[in-house]
């Protein structure tokens, strides 16, 4: 999802549509919240 | 019909709308696989209503990520694993397009798995064949279907899911309380709730759905460039700006919210069935299925079962296609469902491989253990759909 947002942001590869603001929040929204879900899953698996 | 006989029609709103529906909507409606409602389905029965909240804060966030792959994919012609290529080494590219592999083919094994069970267990017979038939049907499909036809069975495919709808209206819900439930999320620091709250994060949003959604853009561009005029060739950039860009924000939106809405109908009924009568441990929709025949009737019944049905003859083409894409374009390899297979070999060979994978996973599970193949996709699809609890399961049902 990181490299996802990198390459809707890039200007190189996607020229002039690359994402607007309100996309970028959104989708930086869905990768932190995926983020989150991994450590809960890694703490609750390992954590006892 | 002609192209003169287009233009004296007056125009149709409604038509032109569902016209804008195509890879957002099947992506949405593929979301909710039989492994999906195995999750809902189990956190409904054993947390009730609790979690119907997660389904409303996923929303916004699933329409936004997906946006960003439809948006990859429509504006460079290219899919998600060839954009990627851009933009990390190709060691970390193989690791996650391998880790993706994997999780399809388990995920396929468990759908296919969970259509003959729920075939079987509405009209009896032998569910190795009912799994043979799905499997072989599903690949024949996407080998022998273009995908500008195929597209549209999936799209009417979609309709299946408001079976899990009309679950939910042949029992008595009491809506009072899954509002109260909605709108006052709980959160508990319990482990069991907290697996499942991952549980359902980890099947709401799911990787797969990224890969699928950019190359189905991608399909599309190329599609409509080879259909246009040299003049329409020529504005498509604008029609990126424009009107493409509003047609992916109606399609995704129109996806995600049904594959929500429809979740949380799941954990709804669940709730107000199996959770009600002491039915907290289930380990696959099948057995959800079965767990409601005494509880909400038979019609409720046939509903699921033949929901779980409808959903996985959606769900597998999309996950051993977007396998296809993702290693196709790994490789550079010619990768299309809109070509024959002698078009693109490589990128059929890895669907088929996906997809009879899945199916012998299933046909060595029933020799083993049937619901380690579904634990293994839930774990590997983003946060253990079924954790490590399924004898406990057993035991309850």
């Amino acid at each position: 999802m990181v490299a996802m947002m990198i390459v809707v942001a890039s200007y190189k590869i996607m020229g002039k549509f690359a994402a607007s603001r309100a996309l970028m929040i959104g989708g930086w929204g869905a990768t932190t919240l995926m983020a989150v879900v991994v450590a809960a899953m890694l703490l609750t698996s390992f954590g006892g | 019909m002609t192209v003169t006989s287009r233009k004296v029609r007056s125009p149709q709103p409604t038509k032109n709308w569902l016209r804008m529906l195509g890879p957002g909507l099947v992506t949405g409606a593929a979301d909710d696989d039989p492994s999906g409602i195995a999750t809902y389905s189990q956190g409904g029965a054993q947390f009730g209503y609790a979690l119907g909240w997660t389904m409303f804060l996923t929303t916004p966030f699933m329409i936004a990520i997906q946006m960003v792959s439809a948006r990859i994919g429509a504006v460079t012609g290219q899919g998600l694993a060839a954009n990627l290529d851009k933009a990390m080494p190709r060691s970390m590219l193989f690791g996650i397009v391998g880790l993706l592999l994997i999780a399809n083919t388990l995920n396929i094994a468990a759908d296919i798995a969970a259509m003959g069970d729920a075939l079987r267990l509405v009209v009896g017979g032998p569910v190795l064949v009912y799994i043979a038939l799905f499997g072989i049907g599903c690949l024949a499909a996407e080998i022998l279907i273009p995908y500008h036809t195929h597209s549209g069975y999936l799209k009417t495919l979609t309709l299946v899911l408001f079976a899990y709808v009309a679950t939910a209206f042949t029992i008595r819900i009491p809506w009072g309380q899954v509002l109260a439930a909605t709108l006052v999320p709980r959160l508990s620091w319990d482990r069991d709730f907290m697996l499942m709250l991952v549980a359902i994060f980890g099947t709401t949003i799911s990787p797969y759905m990224f890969f699928w959604q950019a190359s189905l853009e991608a399909e599309g561009r190329k599609l409509r460039r080879k259909a246009s005029t040299a003049a329409a060739a020529a504005a498509l950039p604008n029609r990126l700006a424009g009107k493409d860009s509003f047609r992916i924000g109606i399609d995704t939106t129109a996806g995600m919210v049904l594959s929500n809405v429809i979740a949380f109908f799941n954990i709804v009924t669940t709730g107000a069935t199996l959770h009600a009568h002491g039915i907290t441990q289930i380990g696959t929709a099948q057995q959800a299925a079965q767990a409601l025949r005494p509880l909400a009737g038979p019609l409720a019944f046939v509903l699921f079962a033949l929901g779980i049905v409808g959903t996985g003859l959606l769900a597998v083409p999309v996950l051993a296609g977007s396998a296809g894409y993702a290693v196709a374009e790994c490789f550079g390899w010619e990768g299309s469902l809109e070509l024959p297979a002698r078009g693109a070999p490589g990128f059929y060979l890895t669907v088929a491989a996906a997809t009879l994978a899945g199916l012998g996973a299933r046909a060595h599970a029933a020799r083993s253990d049937p619901h380690a193949v579904l634990e293994r996709s839930g774990q590997w699809r983003g946060g253990g759909a079924v954790d490590g609890r399924h004898d406990d399961r057993r035991r309850q049902l």
